[in-house]
């Protein structure tokens, strides 16, 4: 199995038929940090999209817990108005919370596609569930990084940035 | 957390800019995007309220280029000021690698800047990290107006650590990226895991 999360959600994904229903519409899966470990579209989106799900996800979850809120069911979240929008579920992949969401576009069931999202997402999270993060590496993995180093880091577009 | 994919050679981190309201945090990532060519910054995401304040975070990721061989994608954020935004704070500050303060430099701000500061300091403890190690550069901002705190008044303010610190005006650019690149630096050095 590979060594990083997102190759390894990428090969299951491979291996597993993603329902066509949800395959039309784009679906993604960001971490709880909101980093992008998964998505169907190439989209230059996806980085933006990903941190709104973490965002959304704990506000939420926030709100909820203000009042005291325990649910011993599977939590959802959606936004719709009943043939656009998106819905969200939460998976568990190697005992780290994430977030798997799509987002559709006249889609005239939305309920039975969370449904399958869930269903999907379950799989993933079980072929997973022997997946180790990569072993702790000692030290650290820059010992020191030179002012010449970030300056060609920022070496995009303007000259302010080379300044 | 930073999420370093090493077969991908990848790096991605999380950098907060935090400080009192108004003190200038939008205005800065604002300007880093700006000045950034559109294949190296995705999209800008901004949650204002109706007066244009920050109401739950703004968001830039950038892609950089490279370092030693790992591509570099920095994912910037900043909180929303106001005092009773609190909850929201806590969240954005989860999982970062990296805070730039943004002080506001008039006069009259210097208690709301304190405030600020014991609040994150407060809140990084919370989150586990050591304030001793958690990379951070302080920001003394909108030097261009006429009523501004004397540097070194901020610094022994503020800075009792003697974290690096830049001058800015946000608002004409001046010292935005200097800071940028310093907190950047930091928190690459700060990256845990050899290459063995
Ligand atoms: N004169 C001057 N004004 C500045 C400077 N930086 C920001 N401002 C102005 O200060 C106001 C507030 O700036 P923002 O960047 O929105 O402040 P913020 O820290 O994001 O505020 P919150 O979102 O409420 O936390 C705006 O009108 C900016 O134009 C500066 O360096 N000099
Ligand atoms: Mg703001």
């Amino acid at each position: 199995m590979a060594e990083n999360l997102q190759d390894a959600i990428a090969d299951i994904v491979k291996s597993l038929t993603i329902p066509t229903r949800i395959e039309k519409h784009h679906v993604l899966i960001s971490n709880r940090d909101g980093v992008c470990l998964y998505s169907n579209k190439a989209n230059e989106l996806n980085i933006s999209m990903s941190a709104l799900l973490g965002g959304v996800w704990q506000a939420s979850q926030a709100l909820i817990e203000l009042n005291q809120f325990k649910s011993h069911n599977e939590v959802k979240l959606g936004f719709d108005d009943g043939e656009n929008g998106f819905c969200m579920v939460r998976i568990d992949i190697a005992k780290r919370p994430c977030y798997a969401c799509i987002v559709f576009e006249k889609e005239m069931a939305p309920g039975a596609i969370r449904t399958q999202l869930k269903l999907w997402c379950d799989k993933i999270a079980d072929e997973l569930k022997l997946w180790q993060p990569p072993a702790h590496r000692n030290g650290y993995l820059f010992k020191d990084v030179t002012d010449e180093e970030i300056d060609r880091l920022f070496g995009f577009g303007s000259k302010e940035c080379l300044s | 957390m930073s999420f370093v994919n090493y077969q991908r050679k990848e790096i991605n981190c999380k950098i907060v800019y935090y400080g009192p309201g108004l003190g200038g945090k939008t205005t800065n990532i604002q300007h880093v995007y700006k000045k950034t060519s559109g294949t190296s910054r995705g999209q800008m995401i901004t949650l204002n309220t109706e007066n244009e304040r920050t109401l739950f975070f703004d968001f830039l990721p950038l892609e950089l280029g490279e370092i030693r061989g790992f591509k570099t994608r920095f994912h910037l954020y900043t909180v929303p000021g106001q005092v009773f935004y609190e909850s929201s704070r806590k969240l954005i500050l989860r999982g970062v690698d990296g805070v730039v303060f943004v002080a506001d430099s008039q006069v009259e701000k210097m208690e709301a800047n304190q405030e600020s500061l014991k609040g994150l300091e407060q809140n990084l403890i919370f989150q586990g990290h050591d304030l001793e190690k958690i990379p951070l550069v302080m920001q003394w901002n909108k030097r261009d107006l006429p009523n501004v705190t004397a540097v070194e008044d901020l610094e022994r303010t503020l800075n009792p650590r003697n974290v690096p610190s830049f001058e800015a005006s946000a608002v004409q650019g001046d010292g935005v990226f200097e800071t940028l690149k310093m907190v950047s630096k930091l928190v690459l050095m700060n990256l845990k895991g050899g290459l063995s």
